[in-house]
């Protein structure tokens, strides 16, 4: 099983983790899944969602409802979802974030991908990438754990992301709170964040 | 003899008057008034509240509060607060010292403090106040220093004229005292231009000796928590957002206000 | 940053052309700027200036800049000594209660972090809306989403003409389940802020609900709220007029 991250879909989320450092962010993971020999889910981009200092799932519920109508415009599957705590410590999966990944991987019948921001990792801004991928076998369970599952990010994605927080692109990003209080900004597409 | 006071009579002053004695009264009050304002700030540094006296003062505002805005709130909710409000404004649990008694011994150590302080502000506000008028009235007095631009009735010509003994002198004419008169509730406007708008330097109010502060009060909160669970027990709900869905309709348009007669879009 | 620009020169330049007051509030202004940007040593630089003219005397400010370095450096143990014997000194400080909470938040303490807010919002009962929003989001964290409501009423008592408010309370009524208060309170929220997106979607969101549910769950006809739900249709279709995401939202909304 193999699992590669985009380019595009790590500087969204690191642009997202970055321009709201002291909150909590959350947000949703586009691509395909196709099966095969090996099979795999390419996470083609990301979509944020919250940046609010608690999170309700009523917007999530809203959120996830129109992004399902976006992936369907552009033949995409919601294949995962990432989240970063408020502490840099807390390492832990909320409860919200437990349920709604469980939600979402239902929905795609299996191997969805949870990615959680390891946030040490994005102070330490050396060239590793930020996460802790997590898969559902019964429990979430760490990615590289588990055998003949492999996950690929792309090295520019890693690369870029130290520019554009020297550039000042990342504050671009638009999730779907800003969205909802200017909606004339574009949550979905995120023309104006450029890869 | 007879005095026209529908003329205006014309004197003519020394303008050296004007150098000698308007500008230095008005620049020594207004001297002695920062003067006052500084010494004030700094008697009222060490005054500071203990957790208790926070406490009850605070529960009065929530009380108020509570009892303005009871209805925006679901009614469940209203009760819990009701009856537990009641409660502790009848208990005095809130209150700092629910034995207080009125009349707070002045004399007593814990009360001291506060008495005194309240006196020293009363005096650093009546002294400048009473030596000033004398210094005015001794050495200004005996003539006219200014023509007021306004009329005023005879009554007023004993007191704005102390010194000058004419009957005929045209009220507008005035001495030195109502000068300084003029000059405190004046100089109040300038004074929260300067000290800002919380200054000990103002006016009026300052003419009354303060004499609130004397019999210091340690029971003011308990007569207020009192009274305040009086107030919610008798306060009933009515909630506000019993029939927002409708005023919502009816404000964009959806429903015609009239009731009887309703048009759903 | 804009701080630190601002605030620098004051300071290093023209110090003693400053009214002594105003110069000590920019300088505590400054060192709490650095302590954001994680200068630790240019704060503790310039709390020395402040120090140096406090000497021996007891300053309570000074203790709170005192523990704040602490937090910044992450010795979380020491800002809370500092703080406690701050406060055994001066009681009524509430800064200093707000930091001692602070620091139990950023330890991760959540449940000691409730209970000192609590404590410190029995005696500042009133007037302190920024503390009942502090408790609320800390019990939502903990899933008590009925006391969350509690804090919330208490705000809307101080102030009910705030519309994000009663916004918050129905978000806390939709999670607990009240479909049918959350649909009242996003009502009044749009009845507070015309044209409110978020107030739109919560009535859209909850009446959608009730409609399937059953009648000892909802208060308004039927009526009433397919009313609603139309209402709360066609104000979102026109104001997605104008967005780029309109395609999107159409669909959504014939859903």
């Amino acid at each position: 099983m193999e699992y590669h991250i985009s380019k595009e879909a790590y500087l969204k989320i690191y642009a997202h983790c970055v321009k709201y450092p002291v909150n909590q962010v959350t947000g949703i993971l586009l691509g395909k899944k196709t099966e095969g020999s090996p099979s795999k889910v390419n996470v083609i981009t990301a979509i944020p969602v919250s940046h609010e200092s608690v999170l309700l799932s009523n917007k999530l519920e809203i959120a996830l409802r129109q992004i399902d109508i976006y992936c369907k415009k552009n033949t995409l599957q919601i294949i995962g979802c990432y989240h970063a705590n408020e502490l840099v410590e807390n390492d832990e999966i909320p409860e919200l974030i437990n349920l709604f990944a469980k939600n979402i991987d239902s929905n795609l019948s299996g191997q969805s991908l949870l990615l959680m921001i390891d946030n040490k990792k994005l102070i330490a801004n050396d060239d590793q990438h930020i996460f802790k991928a997590y898969v559902l076998q019964k429990s979430w369970k760490i990615l590289q754990t588990i055998t003949n599952y492999v996950f690929i990010v792309e090295e520019e994605g890693i690369n870029k992301s130290k520019e554009i927080v020297k550039n000042g692109s990342y504050a671009n990003i638009v999730d779907f709170d800003s969205h909802l209080e200017d909606i004339s900004l574009d949550w979905l597409n995120n023309d104006k964040f450029v890869v | 003899m007879a005095g026209s006071m529908y003329e205006s009579q014309d004197l003519y002053l020394d303008p050296s008057i004007k150098y000698w004695v308007l500008f230095p009264i008005m620049i020594v009050m207004f001297l002695v008034g920062i003067l006052r304002h500084n010494i004030t700030t700094i008697l009222s540094v060490n005054q500071s509240l203990s957790t208790g006296e926070v406490k009850e003062s605070l529960a009065v505002k929530y009380g108020r509060l509570f009892i303005a805005n009871k209805n925006y709130i679901p009614e469940s909710t209203f009760k819990l607060r009701k009856n537990y409000w009641y409660d502790a404004y009848n208990s005095g649990k809130y209150l700092n010292d629910p034995n207080a008694t009125a009349n707070g011994d002045m004399l007593d150590p814990a009360n001291m403090e506060s008495t005194m302080t309240g006196m020293k502000k009363a005096f650093a506000n009546l002294i400048p106040q009473y030596v000033l008028m004398s210094w005015v009235s001794y050495f200004f007095a005996g003539f006219v220093i200014i023509k007021l631009p306004f009329y005023l009735p005879t009554r007023f010509k004993e007191m704005f004229q102390r010194g000058i003994d004419t009957q005929n002198l045209d009220i507008s004419w005035v001495s030195s005292l109502s000068w300084y008169f003029f000059n405190l509730f004046g100089l109040g406007g300038i004074f929260s231009l300067i000290l800002g708008s919380n200054n000990s330097a103002g006016s009026a109010k300052d003419i009354a000796p303060q004499m609130q502060m004397a019999p210091n009060q340690k029971d003011r909160f308990n007569k207020l928590h009192k009274s305040l669970a009086e107030e919610v027990k008798i306060v009933e709900h009515s909630w506000a957002l019993d029939d927002i869905e409708d005023q919502i309709l009816i404000k964009y348009g959806k429903k015609s206000p009239v009731n009887n007669d309703k048009k759903n879009k | 940053m804009d701080v630190i620009e601002l605030a620098k020169p004051l300071i290093d330049g023209k110090f003693s052309s400053l009214d002594n007051i105003e110069r000590y509030e920019i300088l505590e202004q400054l060192i709490v700027a650095y302590l954001d940007t994680n200068e630790i040593d240019k704060a503790e630089k310039y709390l020395k200036l402040v120090k140096d003219k406090i000497k021996d005397e007891f300053s309570s400010r000074l203790q709170k800049l005192y523990g704040m370095i602490e937090e910044a450096k992450g010795n979380y143990e020491k800002a809370i000594e500092i703080y406690n014997e701050t406060l055994k000194v001066d009681e009524v400080n509430e800064a200093v209660h707000k930091r001692l909470i602070a620091v139990n938040i950023a330890n991760g303490n959540r449940t000691e972090a409730i209970n000192l807010l609590n404590k410190y919002l029995e005696v500042f009962v009133s007037g302190d809306e920024d503390a009942w929003l502090q408790l609320a989001d800390l019990y939502l964290l903990e899933n008590q989403c009925q006391q969350a409501a509690y804090c919330i009423e208490e705000v809307i008592l101080t102030n009910p003409k705030n519309h994000l408010y009663y916004l918050r309370y129905a978000d806390i009524m939709c999670c607990i389940g009240r479909y049918q208060i959350a649909s009242k309170y996003y009502c009044k929220t749009l009845d507070l802020c015309n044209d409110n997106i978020r107030a739109l979607y919560g009535i859209l969101y909850t009446n959608q609900y009730l409609l399937k549910s059953k009648a000892e769950d909802k208060s308004t006809s039927d009526e009433t709220i397919k009313a609603l739900i139309d209402l709360a249709k066609e104000q979102l279709a026109k104001l997605y007029k104008k967005s780029p995401c309109e395609e999107v939202v159409n669909e959504f909304l014939k859903q």
